[in-house]
């Protein structure tokens, strides 16, 4: 159960390269400006923000980030 | 003494003496010092991966190609951000294998892998290669940066003689917490001027962002996106790619991330990361800032870009500080660079190679001892110069991303490559990558055949695919040749 868990969160992690890499294709002009950005820059701004709330899922519902498994040893002074 | 001069002094100062306090209440064993003792909390591992996305090449490099080249930059953010999704998946299982075999360095990581201690020598031969440029890059930075930001009271020779030496006395005695220690005050430092400037000088010169944006557009139509030829789409969307796999292929970044204590730390640390490197959009509008208002730099001189229009819109306090800055960056990967380079000459060339008895404490000595050996080298690359210097960083890219492949397939269940097939195809992929860079070639040069789209995929494409093939051709003979004797 946790394996097949895993797998799918594997494949949600593709989204931000379909999305940013593969759009990236359709999105190629200047204007319009989004947020005053040039378009290929507002896109590439706006999935770094999908990014990390796409990842910050995946990290949530991981369950290697869970108790048992995922052991952190107790805080130390670097 | 100028007061820019004064407080870039005073910078490097701090930065010794810092690097040198950081050894406190630490014996330093081998694993202290090439990997902090494995120690690192979430903070600290953050600051040396971050240091990766902050070094000179970003602050001066990324500015410096939105001024000369326009969009063809936006890449880089782009691959930083893919970056950290791979890592997110990949430095968890690299820390494990880490932690539970003791590992120091990335040939040690592929000889536990493949149990293969040829395969060892060659990612160390690889990563040094690779390292190398890397260094020499940084301090070109520093000298760049410092002699400019001084006013001239510093030339570029003293500079780079200057972050040499502090850099490579802490890294002596304090190693990878030296670096550690430095990147606190570091990314606080960069963090607020790279913000700082890409607010006010677009503010400043144009009347806010949108605005200058409008302004490039009308003199440069087209600028802002991705021409149809050169820095194209395809040209992008293969070199986030590419840059994405090789992110953490260096081997120094495997050091970094050797010092973690936990694994959960890595993850946090890659989801978080990209929020950080889109600091970067404001090294961008500095960038963008001075195309019209230091008008007329080409060739590398286009790297001054950022500097320039600094010493040209601020009072010399201020200058002062953006020179301390650039210092620290240039300092911070070099000492994490100087420690993993000297930690695989001693470890994994010296003892793996010849002295297969020694103990950790001689390697330790020894790995110390190369310390200034490998500074010495790239300071003599760094004042030799020349226009190389760039090619020969994507070239130090380009090979890293070598790595990747072997890597990915040693986690497979069962995996598809052989020792001899990761051996044969790195090999490959090597001689490949430096023949393309000494010859220059481009994709269309090696495929005459291609489609006119397809023409300016990056050509360090090409040498992982022979990378790929050679592997599974040699995994697919060794496995033949093997099986009657397993039978």
């Amino acid at each position: 159960m946790t394996i097949s868990r895993r797998k799918l969160l594997l494949l949600c992690s593709a989204i931000p390269f379909i999305g940013m890499v593969g759009g990236i294709a359709f999105v190629n002009r200047v204007t319009p400006f989004v947020f005053g950005l040039p378009l290929p820059l507002a896109w590439i701004t706006i999935w770094v923000f999908l990014t990390v709330a796409i990842m910050a899922a995946v990290y949530a519902l991981d369950p290697a980030n869970r108790p048992p498994s995922g052991d952190d040893p107790p805080d130390q002074i670097p | 003494m100028s007061v820019a001069l004064l407080i870039i002094l005073l910078a490097a100062a701090c930065a010794l003496l810092l690097g040198l306090a950081a050894r406190r209440g630490h014996d330093m064993d081998l694993e202290q010092w090439s990997v902090g003792g494995r120690s690192f909390g979430t903070l600290f591992v953050f600051l040396l991966l971050a240091g990766e996305i902050y070094t000179t090449f970003s602050f001066l490099g990324a500015s410096g190609f939105i001024y000369g080249k326009g969009a063809g930059a936006y890449y880089i953010l782009a691959y930083l951000t893919l970056n950290q999704v791979i890592g997110y998946w990949l430095l968890p299982v690299v820390w494990r294998t880490a932690q539970r075999e003791r590992l120091v360095s990335q040939p040690q990581f592929f000889v536990c892998q493949y149990g293969s201690k040829p395969l060892g020598i060659l990612v160390a031969l690889v990563g040094v290669a690779a390292m190398i440029p890397y260094l020499v890059l940084q301090f070109t930075g520093l000298g760049i940066i410092v002699s400019i930001a001084s006013y001239g009271a510093i030339s570029r020779t003293e500079a780079v003689w200057m972050g040499a030496v502090i850099v490579t006395t802490y890294v002596m005695i304090s190693g990878m917490r030296g670096a550690a220690w430095n990147a606190v005050i570091k990314d606080l430092l960069i963090f607020g001027i790279v913000v700082f400037l890409g607010i006010y000088l677009p503010l400043h010169y144009y009347g806010g962002i949108g605005a200058m944006f409008r302004a490039i557009d009308h003199a440069k139509p087209g600028f802002l996106a991705f021409p149809v030829r050169g820095n194209s789409v395809v040209w992008f969307q293969s070199t986030v790619l590419l840059n994405a796999m090789g992110g953490f292929m260096y081997p120094h970044v495997f050091s970094s991330i050797f010092t973690a204590r936990g694994d959960r730390i890595l993850r946090r640390n890659t989801v978080i990361m990209p929020l950080y490197s889109l600091m970067l959009l404001f090294v961008f509008f500095a960038g963008f800032a001075a195309i019209q208002q230091v008008p007329g730099l080409t060739g590398a001189a286009i790297d001054l870009a950022l500097i320039k229009l600094c010493t040209q819109t601020f009072a010399p306090w201020f200058v002062g500080i953006v020179g301390a800055t650039g210092l620290l960056t240039a300092l911070v990967p070099g000492a994490v660079l100087l420690t993993a380079a000297s930690t695989m000459l001693a470890n994994d060339l010296c003892r793996a190679g010849m002295r297969p008895a020694a103990s950790n404490g001689s390697v330790t000595r020894l790995a110390k001892t190369l310390v200034p050996v490998v500074a010495l080298v790239a300071v003599f690359f760094t004042l030799r110069g020349g226009a190389t210097i760039v090619a020969l960083l994507l070239m130090g890219y380009n090979l890293v991303t070598q790595f990747f492949p072997a890597l990915v397939f040693s986690f497979a269940r069962r995996n598809p490559i052989t020792s001899q097939g990761a051996f044969c195809g790195i090999l490959a992929g090597t001689l490949a990558v430096v023949a393309i860079t000494l010859t220059n070639a481009t994709l269309s040069d090696l495929l005459p055949f291609l489609p006119m789209a397809l023409r300016d995929l990056n050509v360090g494409l090409a040498a992982l695919i022979l990378n790929l093939g050679v592997a599974a051709i040699v995994s697919a003979a060794t496995r033949v040749s093997l099986a009657p004797q397993q039978a």
